[in-house]
């Protein structure tokens, strides 16, 4: 699937043991992205399934499947579950898919595979299983290697509390994680602080924390302002509650001390540097002399304090 | 090595008092590293030495409200100080040791470079230096005493003879030698707490 810009790259690993009618080796199965939003979910055409390797840790076979299903294994032949062909025919040396030149899986793949319709994008948070099978000549399956794929359809709840300070060309925004509106919302993962003034929005960079500087704004203007959870799968909860700031000059300590007749003439900065590196210098030299002598005349005594 | 607290008397003369209105207050606390030569007599320890240090205190910027008030803002504001310094010092320890007391007083003086750097939050920072001296008085408690094991084998193993807890209050006057400049004499006595490894 493609990486979603609200959430680091995702790259989960599910390995299961799975028992095939002749065998029972441990197999595991990578899949890339395996937490979905409702976004990507709703556009599951353009969310390609990336299987980017397997490992059937020994077993042989002559070819291999590969399924999509709302159960772990991706049983077959069980009528309780939906399970349906995504790949096959591909050579048993294969730990990958798709190679160049081959048709990627979409999540609309594996989904429609699991039973899933584009309604069920806006429920409850649920899984599907993509699955390869290694199958000798008979058919009979040796081993099979399963990765789920979660799909996080719960928004998380909208901060609350927000306020503001005065920053210079900015404003810090403050806020606490929002109450549950939902018997499982997802938690919130990240932050993000809006503000608006004519007919113009800021947005500030992403946060895990609750305070945030969001800068590029215009002193003296006044700015409603609100905060956006997401949760780890990029959900987006509804707006906090608007709140104002107005950014401002501030003076920092060294424009107060001058405003104030404070003086800052004489000295030199760049004698503490050189300062610095002449006292190393003459240290070394020091406890090098004061080694040599420990050895000769151990009575000496120089101190560091 | 050791753990100072000063305040320096940025304020002084100025009406405004900046460093009050911005770090309130808070003293500065920092870490120096020193190492000194020393020359044992029977009446006593001189020695000369070298020391540089880092410390530092932040606070907000502030802004003026609608009514000219002062408010506190969210942006920061810091002063970092490097002082590097060369010492004169005497510690009274073998006539102590003499009489079994495993405590020395002791008194120094300094002659110290500070460099300076004010930052803000999205303004420039600044930097500089003031230079200018200091006199300290404190007590050097040995520990050696307490573990004679432990202290023959620092002795044996890294040549260590004594180490001492120190604790020492001085004042600094640190402003070009009273040409003025960024005065960061101290404001009133400061006070500095060590661990002193004699070799």
């Amino acid at each position: 699937m493609r990486s979603h810009s609200r959430r680091a790259a995702a790259a989960a690993v599910t390995a299961l043991a799975l028992a095939g009618p002749t065998s029972a080796r441990a197999a595991s199965l990578t899949v890339d992205d395996t937490l979905i939003s409702i976004a990507e979910c709703l556009d599951r055409s353009s969310q390609a399934v990336t299987l980017s390797s397997w490992d059937f840790s020994g077993s042989s076979g002559s070819t291999i499947e590969i399924y999509g299903s709302d159960t772990s294994g991706c049983a077959t032949g069980d009528t309780s579950v939906s399970t349906a062909v995504l790949a096959s025919d591909l050579s048993s040396s294969r730990t990958s898919y798709p190679n160049s030149g081959e048709a990627e899986i979409t999540l609309a793949d594996v989904l429609s595979a699991a039973g899933k319709t584009v309604s069920d994008c806006e429920g409850t948070d649920f899984r599907v299983y993509v699955c390869v099978k290694l199958l000798d000549s008979s058919g009979s399956v040796v081993a099979t290697a399963s990765a789920g794929i979660k799909l996080q359809l719960e928004r998380p709840p909208a901060p609350v509390g927000v306020s503001t300070a005065v920053g210079e060309r900015a404003l810090w925004v403050s806020w606490s994680a929002g109450d549950a509106i939902t018997a499982a919302p997802a938690a919130s993962a990240t932050y993000q602080a809006f503000a608006s003034a004519g007919g113009q929005t800021y947005a500030s960079s992403e946060t895990s924390g609750t305070t945030v500087r969001l800068g590029g704004l215009e002193n003296g203007t006044t700015y409603d302002v609100w905060v956006v959870a997401y949760s780890a799968a990029g959900n987006a909860s509804t707006k906090s509650e608007l709140t104002v700031g107005t950014p401002q000059h501030v003076s920092d300590f060294y424009e107060l001390y001058t405003a104030g007749g404070g003086s800052t003439s004489g000295g030199c900065a760049q004698g503490g540097a050189a300062g610095l590196l002449s006292l190393a210098g003459v240290i070394g030299v020091l406890r090098r002399r004061a080694r040599a002598r420990r050895r000769v005349a151990p009575r000496r005594e120089g101190a560091i304090s | 090595v050791r753990v100072e607290r000063y305040r320096p008397a940025l304020d002084s003369g100025l009406a405004a008092r900046p460093y009050e209105q911005v770090f309130g207050s808070d003293a500065m606390w920092g870490a120096r590293l020193e190492y000194a030569k020393t020359w044992p007599r029977r009446f006593g320890t001189p020695g000369l030495g070298l020391g540089a240090g880092y410390m530092s205190v932040s606070g907000h910027g502030l802004y003026l409200d609608s009514s000219g008030t002062y408010q506190r803002s969210g942006d920061d504001t810091a002063l970092h100080l490097i002082p590097v310094s060369v010492f004169a010092m005497f510690r009274l320890d073998e006539p102590l040791r003499r009489l079994g007391l495993p405590m020395a007083p002791y008194a120094r003086v300094d002659l110290v470079h500070v460099t300076w750097i004010a930052t803000g939050t999205d303004q420039a920072t600044h930097t500089g230096g003031t230079s200018g001296w200091s006199f300290g008085a404190g007590l050097a408690l040995f520990l050696d005493d307490l573990d004679r094991t432990l202290s023959f084998e620092m002795y044996r193993e890294m040549g260590v003879r004594h180490v001492m807890l120190t604790i020492e209050a001085g004042r600094s006057f640190i402003d070009d030698f009273g040409a003025g400049g960024f005065r960061l004499s101290s404001d009133g006595w400061s006070f500095a707490g060590g661990l002193g490894f004699s070799f």
